[in-house]
């Protein structure tokens, strides 16, 4: 069988190719300016709960008499544990830790909160 | 066209998957006592009215209820909006159907606008894994730590994360860009993307609510993959001649017809056989095999390739394909398929 080539399969008409070319358009701009829609929830599997956005992370943590904020380069210079920008299970390296890590905080405008409870260290 | 009842079956199944993913939702709710149980039990209803063939109206309140779910009470599942989004897209075939008299017209911009959503989806998932972070394979090694297949399991050497993950990024791109591609090697990048998602649901589905929602997002994508065939979108002429006489074929041929969603396929028993007296192989032939026959290319396929043909002809099965390039496999098989012949059962 022939395969039909691309220009055959689209619409014929002039109004039908104006809508599939304005649907076209709000499904790729999306992406580029709707930072709700693009960057965790849509376009992306791999952003699935809010995994690999390159973002800025703050870990709250408190001490037994402080409660202090590192940030994430702060986190590898003093402990020398990479937090990655993505992933859950990093995070139980500090719920397990002595330090009573109070909660890790990614800052973005749709932060999630992981809190360190016994046995589960990412739950939102 | 025949593009018209591809879309038909692949809205049944988003359907169907909008409703196992309410269900959870509604059980989820109920028992955390979360005012979002009313929407998610509207939309529930309202599957009902899709069912019951007032489709516009039905998913209508099903979108509302959905957009009224993500952005009220941030039900912000990647799948979910996912899912909604596809929803969304036929939402524009059921309100054009209803101003615009072309329906062939509609059906190719709604087929090219599901094309386009999921290649934008493939494409963003490859290009924000384009970064250090993702290539020093730490996040690989996230999900196949529990899988033992590197030779040291807890720190896997730089040079495998790295392949794994240049891999991962190029099995996305490819699949963003199916549409670009036919033949063979569409078969074998859809196979591949098939087995992708199966090891998406084992592997990062950490429990068994993540691999159901995995599971929601990964059969919603590849519900869209036979539009990405353009050969899908054209009717098809082959025909599959039987024996009329035998109860094990007749029983085979109802249940191809029931996987042949699509209508892919004529069925035409040995008593009509004379009606095609073009066919390239002697009549006769019928008595002893299933007949696949391609009156354009006027090629056939018979016994167990023929069986194969017309599976992966279906819409359910076309992951399979591939499988009907594999060499010397059929001289086996059709073995197996003459032992079965032989002892099946006939009216005669």
């Amino acid at each position: 069988m022939n395969t039909p080539s691309i220009r055959s399969i689209l619409p014929k008409s002039l109004p039908s190719l104006m809508v599939l070319i304005f649907g076209i358009l709000v499904i790729v701009a999306l992406p580029t300016t709707s930072k709700f829609i693009s960057y965790r929830y849509l376009f992306s599997w791999s952003m699935y709960n809010g995994a690999w956005v390159h973002e800025k992370y703050t870990l709250n943590y408190t001490d037994q008499d402080t409660s202090r904020t590192l940030s994430r380069s702060e986190v590898i210079e003093k402990y020398n544990v990479n937090l990655l920008p993505y992933g859950i299970k990093p995070l139980k390296l500090f719920c397990d830790n002595d330090r009573l890590l109070k909660s890790v905080e990614r800052d973005g405008r749709f932060s999630v909160k992981y809190y360190c409870v016994l046995n589960a260290s990412d739950s939102k | 066209m025949k593009i018209a009842k591809h879309l038909d079956v692949i809205f049944k199944v988003l359907i169907t998957l909008e409703g196992f993913k309410l269900t959870e939702l509604f059980v989820v709710f109920f028992v955390k006592r979360n005012e979002a149980i009313f929407p998610v039990t509207i939309a529930f209803f309202s599957i009902f009215l899709i069912i019951k063939n007032l489709k516009r109206i039905g998913l209508l309140s099903v979108l509302i209820s959905n957009y009224f779910l993500i952005f009220k009470y941030s039900i912000v599942s990647q799948h979910f909006a996912f899912l909604t989004c596809l929803l969304t897209i036929f939402a524009v075939r059921y309100l054009l159907n209803r101003f615009y008299s072309k329906r062939e017209e509609i059906d190719r911009i709604v087929a090219s606008l599901l094309i386009c959503q999921v290649s934008v989806l493939y494409f963003f998932a490859a290009l924000w894994k384009i970064n250090f972070d993702y290539f020093s394979g730490m996040q690989m090694l996230e999900h196949l730590r529990s899988f033992l297949i590197f030779p040291n399991e807890e720190q896997p050497s730089f040079v495998y994360l790295l392949m794994l993950s240049a891999g991962g990024i190029a099995i996305e791109l490819l699949l963003a860009s199916q549409l670009l591609l036919k033949g063979k090697i569409l078969e074998f990048v859809q196979s591949v993307g098939f087995i992708f998602h199966l090891l998406l649901i084992f592997m990062i589905g950490e429990d068994l609510r993540t691999s159901f929602q995995i599971f929601i997002f990964s059969c919603a994508a590849i519900a869209i993959y036979p539009l990405f065939n353009r050969n899908n979108w054209n009717e098809t002429n082959y025909i599959v001649f039987w024996d009329s006489s035998c109860s094990f074929c007749s029983k085979s041929v109802n249940i191809f017809k029931k996987l042949d969603l699509t209508q892919n396929f004529n069925y035409v028993s040995n008593t009509e056989v004379f009606n095609y007296p073009k066919v390239p192989f002697q009549h006769n032939l019928i008595d002893e095999t299933i007949v696949v026959w391609d009156p354009d290319s006027n090629r056939f396929w018979i016994k167990s390739k023929a069986v194969m043909f017309i599976l992966t002809g279906s819409y359910l099965f076309w992951f399979l394909k591939p499988a009907l390039r594999i060499p010397y496999v059929y001289r086996f098989t059709d073995k197996l398929y003459d032992q079965v012949a032989q002892k099946r059962s006939c009216n005669i």
